[in-house]
């Protein structure tokens, strides 16, 4: 009995495996056909695209239909948002059937885009860079020289397509920087600062000092004395975090990465000493009550409902701008810049700059007329297309007919969350002579790009950032394969030291346990990027 | 399965083979033809995507194509250094879940079956198993706001009890287990109870009826009637419990996962996705995934050994 069992068995797996090889059969068959049938003309693309949360689908943007007509294209859009983009764009790129034309805003990271592009998922672009199907690209590369090196994969191929944001500005040292040169800016309420009587504070202890007073006292008066927040931030966030106040102990840490540079040598700031002395005192902090209890856990929409409630709750607290948290209390609000230590010492470390990126466009191998592809992708790199794109469209956005400078006016109804609604996440330009040309900065980036220059950078000395580099394959594998663990060890290790002690007793064998992890591979993995790029820069 | 009573040589044709048996009955193989069908191809044909555990997955080069690299996944994975918690925590969550939720069930049966008032018991009933049918995501919802630190509902009780209440409670890991087992008692405890009364209402009345007449009281009855008629389906629940151990409500788990209680809600299935589904390492989650399984099926053995040793009911 039991042989025919097996053979029951046998023949089930085998006619399972007849089916689902016919299966495949089948699909190769129909691909074949595909190509037949629609041979070079493909008109029909589909495209799988991220979006903001707020936004509609892709297909009823008036930019995308008028850049549909221009090419005579259809496009069958695959739009995904917010948490579910990263898994959704995980399993169409793993799953080998199915692939989409292209992909567009799907935050590609550097690691997919080299592993598909080398195993040709991705087609090299840059055949089809030049004048005759990229008009508008070429006229941007013609400015931008530099850009094209920046979308260069170690490979040699150019598998996505840039985009420029200069939004900028140049300090007194004659560089230029970027509007996110420091991400975290600290705001303090002035009124409560008056209602305790106390002055602004410059030094780290004058701060504890007024979060005590705020702690104490009834700053909002509404009668309850327990309501005020002294101060509250998000951990980890990239604007929301509270490293604006590690320069008390020599740095701030903006970077996810937790990645600095020093005199051209790259390390890893978390495991620094200066760290740890700064996590062993904000620990005290938390142990008198001073930092938000949900700090560790809220996520932005709880953080500006604290800011922004009937009553002001917060003293201090940590945003890219002071009005979108604290709401109607705006007028309460002013920045507290960085604080020095006892001993007098002050250090910032800038963000990482960039003003381009390369993961808002990839072409995939499914497609069959990549020229009249990147012909319609090219209109985005018309600088009024650009300019629609970022935030929204003529007619909606911006007022319908251009002032008599030819530049675009925003609408009444511009600003506040309409941009998240309007705008395509597609491929730009937006190039700082692009700003009065066409259309004028966003107030708010205005405002922000003034206060970095007057009054935040006030207090930076070292102006030494790592630069956009571009890293090889074996540094990608590296970084990859052992980075996000080392960071998520930190993150889970630093938040569990501030809120219940213990650093100096646990921080030997954290630093051991990060290099077991890999971290020195990864370092040298950055430093020997950014060796390469200071060469290849200085060269020129 | 084999059933208690069941006697050996009971079915007429046992002896002839399995073809004449098959033809003889064969009204009853054709309805077990689409379970089997269903089976096959969804639970047995995505078996062979398993191989990528040993290999590095490329999608272009397909399951079978990628190239092998045997262990490397395992290693990296019992080298890391969060596997032994991980590994603690899905072990010791399943087995306080079971713990915890499996008897309640029971217990209610029990007492509902003693309830004289029809319409109170079906009342009582209704109530009890309302719960079930609120989403798993509503439900963790509705935990983090009572458990929020500011004037959450469970907070401000537990804080008038004398509870450390300085870092939110869900943000204690030491919280993690007995919110997840509490809430999902009040989930689901009235739902398994069904299953226990539909058993208890097949008890022959005149069992109860002699008990009275030699004098045994309530709790007597409960103990030497209603509960012997229930062990066998205890143990066969017991036996699918177990075979769920390492699956633990991954969504439950996640949901209910911060920044802060990691060290105890980190388990298995949420690390399977984030490495997986948010990092799209596919061969290292399956490989983890794998090891879940593998666990698994081990345990289930010896749960049916000893379940096979003591109630003499067996799956395998």
């Amino acid at each position: 009995m039991k042989k025919r069992m097996s053979k029951v068995v046998s023949l089930l797996l085998i006619s399972s495996m007849v089916a689902s090889m016919t299966a495949c059969g089948k699909n190769n068959g129909n691909k074949v056909n595909g190509d037949t049938e629609t041979g070079a003309v493909q008109t029909d693309f589909e495209i799988f695209a991220g979006i903001s949360a707020l936004s509609p689908d892709n297909a009823e943007k008036p930019i995308v239909k008028q850049m549909n007509e221009a090419m005579g294209v259809t496009v069958d859009w695959n739009c995904i948002s917010g948490d579910t983009l990263i898994e959704k764009k995980n399993l169409v790129l793993n799953s080998g059937t199915d692939m989409p034309d292209a992909f567009m805003g799907a935050s590609l990271s550097d690691y997919e885009i080299i592993t598909n592009g080398s195993n040709g998922v991705f087609i090299p672009l840059e055949n089809y860079i030049n004048e005759d199907t990229m008009p508008n690209f070429s006229k941007l590369v013609a400015e931008r020289p530099e850009l094209l090196a920046t979308c260069t994969m170690p490979d040699g191929h150019i598998y996505t397509l840039p985009t420029i944001s200069e939004m900028g500005f140049t300090y007194n040292d004659g560089n230029d920087y970027y509007i996110g040169a420091i991400p975290q800016f600290m705001g303090i309420n002035k009124e409560w600062l008056a209602a305790v009587n106390m002055e602004m504070p410059t030094t780290i202890e004058e701060l504890h000092d007024v979060l005590v007073a705020f702690k104490e006292n009834d700053c909002n008066g509404n009668g309850d004395a327990t309501d005020e927040i002294p101060l509250s931030f998000e951990w980890g966030h990239w604007c929301a975090d509270m490293t604006s106040l590690f320069s008390a102990f020599g740095f701030t840490d903006y970077n996810a990465d937790h990645r600095a540079i020093k005199d051209g040598k790259v390390y890893y700031q978390a495991s620094s000493d200066n760290y740890r002395e700064a996590i062993k005192y904000f620990h005290d902090w938390y142990a008198e009550g001073l930092i938000d209890m949900e700090a560790f856990s809220q996520d932005d929409s709880q953080y500006i409902a604290k800011g922004s409630g009937a009553d002001a709750r917060l003293g201090v607290f940590s945003w890219w701008e002071i009005p979108e948290v604290t709401g109607d209390h705006a007028d309460e609000y002013e920045y507290l810049t960085f604080l020095s230590g006892e001993d007098g010492t002050i250090g910032v470390n800038l963000n990482e700059q960039g003003t381009t990126g390369h993961d808002r466009f990839a072409i995939t191998n499914a497609c069959q007329n990549p020229e009249l592809l990147m012909k319609w992708i090219d209109q985005c790199y018309d600088p009024v297309l650009s300019m629609q794109i970022i935030y929204g469209p003529i007619g909606e956005y911006f007022e319908s007919e251009p002032n008599a400078d030819g530049v675009y006016l925003e609408t009444a109804e511009a600003g506040g969350d309409l941009k998240a609604k309007t705008e395509l996440w597609a491929p730009y330009r937006q190039l700082s002579t692009d700003f009065g040309t066409y259309y004028n900065m966003e107030e708010r980036a205005q405002q922000r790009r003034d206060d970095l220059n007057n009054v935040w950078f006030e207090k930076v000395s070292n102006f030494e950032y790592y630069p956009s580099v571009v890293y090889s394959l074996e540094e990608t594998d590296v970084i990859n394969e052992n980075l996000q663990d080392i960071k998520d060890y930190t993150s889970e290790k630093v938040a569990n030291w501030l809120i219940n002690g213990g650093v100096d007793k646990e921080w030997d064998a954290y630093v051991a346990q990060l290099e077991n992890m890999g971290l020195n591979d990864v370092v040298d993995a950055w430093q020997s990027a950014y060796d390469r790029y200071e060469k290849e820069t200085s060269a020129k | 399965m084999k059933i208690p009573g069941e006697r050996k040589g009971a079915i007429a044709h046992h002896g002839k083979p399995l073809w004449k048996r098959i033809i003889s009955c064969w009204e009853l193989y054709l309805l077990l033809i689409p379970g089997i069908v269903l089976t096959i191809i969804y639970k047995y044909i995505p078996m062979y995507g398993v191989q990528i555990a040993f290999r590095d997955y490329n999608p272009t080069l397909g399951f079978s194509g990628s190239p092998w690299v045997g262990l490397k996944w395992f290693t990296k994975f019992f080298t890391n250094y969060k596997s032994m918690e991980m590994i603690k925590n899905t072990l010791l969550l399943s087995l306080y879940t079971i713990l915890w939720t499996f008897p309640i069930p029971i217990i209610f049966s029990l007492l509902m079956n003693q309830l004289r008032f029809k319409r109170f018991k079906k009342l009582a009933q209704t109530i009890l198993y309302a719960p079930h049918f609120v989403s798993i995501m509503i439900v963790c919802g509705m935990l983090r706001i009572f458990l929020s630190p500011y004037g959450g509902l469970i907070t401000m009780i537990a804080s008038a009890f004398g509870a450390d209440t300085s870092i939110g409670l869900l943000d204690q890991p030491g919280n993690f287990r007995s919110i997840y087992i509490a809430s999902a008692i009040w989930q689901d405890a009235g739902w398994g109870m069904i299953i226990y009364m539909a058993s208890l209402s097949s008890v022959d009345a005149s069992l109860h009826e002699a008990a009275k007449v030699d004098g045994a009281n309530t709790w007597k009855r409960i103990i030497h009637i209603d509960l012997p008629a229930l062990v066998p389906m205890i143990m066969i629940n017991l036996i699918m419990s177990f075979g769920n151990l390492m699956n633990v409500g991954f969504e439950k788990a996640f949901l209910l996962q911060t920044d802060l209680n990691t060290a105890t809600s980190e388990i298995i299935a949420t690390y399977v996705y984030e490495q997986g589904m948010l990092k799209s390492m596919y061969s290292f989650s399956t490989a983890v995934g794998l090891f879940n399984t593998a666990v698994n099926i081990l345990l289930l053995i010896v749960v049916n050994k000893i379940a096979k040793k003591t109630a003499d009911i067996s799956f395998i």
